[in-house]
């Protein structure tokens, strides 16, 4: 399942959230609140087994699906340099 | 002692002002009361998070003086009010203490009850391992709390303004100080301590309308308190939360919709 798929399901069947496109805004549209976020990096930790750090997150990292596979991709990519 | 216990125990002398009382929590404390169901066989009843007093007063001027009330508060100032309430009552004390520590011991009450206290607990598992650990085999009890999916207008509406004046991780901290559960996840928590028999975790949803300024009281005194914004721009952005809650008037009013779950257990055959 590519990365995007995968994150959106997430979005679906785990947070209980409608998200129509890969663009769509889930900050502004107050689709995504700070509860969601805190499930959503759960996740994202346990399905692409990174770590993330809260004090580094930015919150153009959340704004779609697509935002948040480019920050999947640059914690993974991390990952494998640190090698850890 | 933690930012909300803080929070509460600087907040003890407006929690019975009329303006909290008549506000969409003050009618959800109504209704959480009305759940309390104390049968002639509770000798022992506990009130935990029992705030100013107010429910265990009132219960225990309704009940003759063989039963025991103990309210149970971890915020200084109100347990304060709530000590002074009680003293018209013998058999009623209220002690220091919390979900996660209760100062009773195994085993040793009938009937225990919370009103919209244990979604501020730091630790659910193990508040509900003392939850069963105090109770009598054949125990009872009613605990009423916010839900996940709790004041979704207002959410919906403030957390792009929030995600504006502070960075995730700080609404990260926010949002963890309180537990708000699904239906599902209390059913597990509940369930894998107390089991299925005699447990039922209900949800209901809560829908009051009210006017910018009423809302705004409450929300300022207490939401406001836990969000860790600098000072400098607080004002700045207390203003735009109250714009973007205004944007949902209607003509009925502004809603706001409490998600509101209930943990009932009843000891096997005794009721319904």
């Amino acid at each position: 399942m590519d990365m995007q798929r995968q994150i959106a399901r997430i979005l679906t069947e785990k947070l209980n959230l409608k998200v129509p496109q890969v663009d769509t805004e889930l900050i502004d549209t107050g689709i995504l609140d700070s509860m969601g976020l805190i499930e959503l990096l759960v996740h994202l930790e346990k399905e692409f087994g990174i770590t993330i750090s809260i004090e580094e997150l930015e919150v153009d990292n959340f704004r779609s699906i697509v935002k948040i596979e480019e920050f999947v991709c640059g914690k993974s990519s991390t990952s494998a340099r640190t090698g850890g | 002692m933690g930012l909300v216990i803080e929070t509460y125990s600087r907040l003890a002398d407006e929690y019975n002002d009329p303006q909290n009382l008549d506000s969409c929590w003050g009618a959800v404390a109504g209704y959480s009361l009305s759940l309390v169901t104390i049968e002639d066989r509770h000798k022992v009843v506990v009130d935990v998070g029992c705030g100013v007093g107010k429910e265990l007063a009132h219960l225990a001027s309704l009940h003759s003086p063989d039963v025991q009330f103990i309210g149970i508060e971890p915020a200084t100032n109100m347990r304060k009010k709530a000590i002074e309430r009680a003293a018209k009552y013998p058999n009623a004390q209220v002690l220091d203490g919390r979900f996660e520590n209760l100062p009773l011991e195994s085993e040793s009450v009938d009937y225990l009850y919370s009103i919209l206290a244990f979604h501020w607990t730091a630790d659910p598992d193990k508040s509900v391992s003392e939850l069963k650990r105090v109770l009598k085999p054949t125990g009872e009890m009613d605990l009423t709390f916010i839900g996940r999916h709790n004041g979704q207008e207002f959410i919906k509406t403030t957390t792009p303004v929030f995600f504006k004046y502070m960075t995730p991780a700080m609404m990260i901290r926010a949002a963890s100080l309180r537990k708000q559960l699904t239906v599902e996840a209390a059913r597990d928590l509940f369930g894998k301590v107390f089991g299925a028999r005699g447990l039922t975790v209900t949800e209901s949803y809560h829908t009051y309308q009210d006017t910018l300024e009423r809302h705004w009281s409450w929300w300022v005194r207490i939401e406001g308190q836990l969000v860790d914004i600098p000072q400098t721009i607080r004002e700045e952005c207390n203003q735009a939360v109250k714009t973007a809650i205004a944007a949902l008037e209607t003509d009925a009013g502004i809603p706001y919709t409490v998600h509101l779950l209930h943990v009932k257990l009843r000891s096997y055959g005794t009721s319904e």
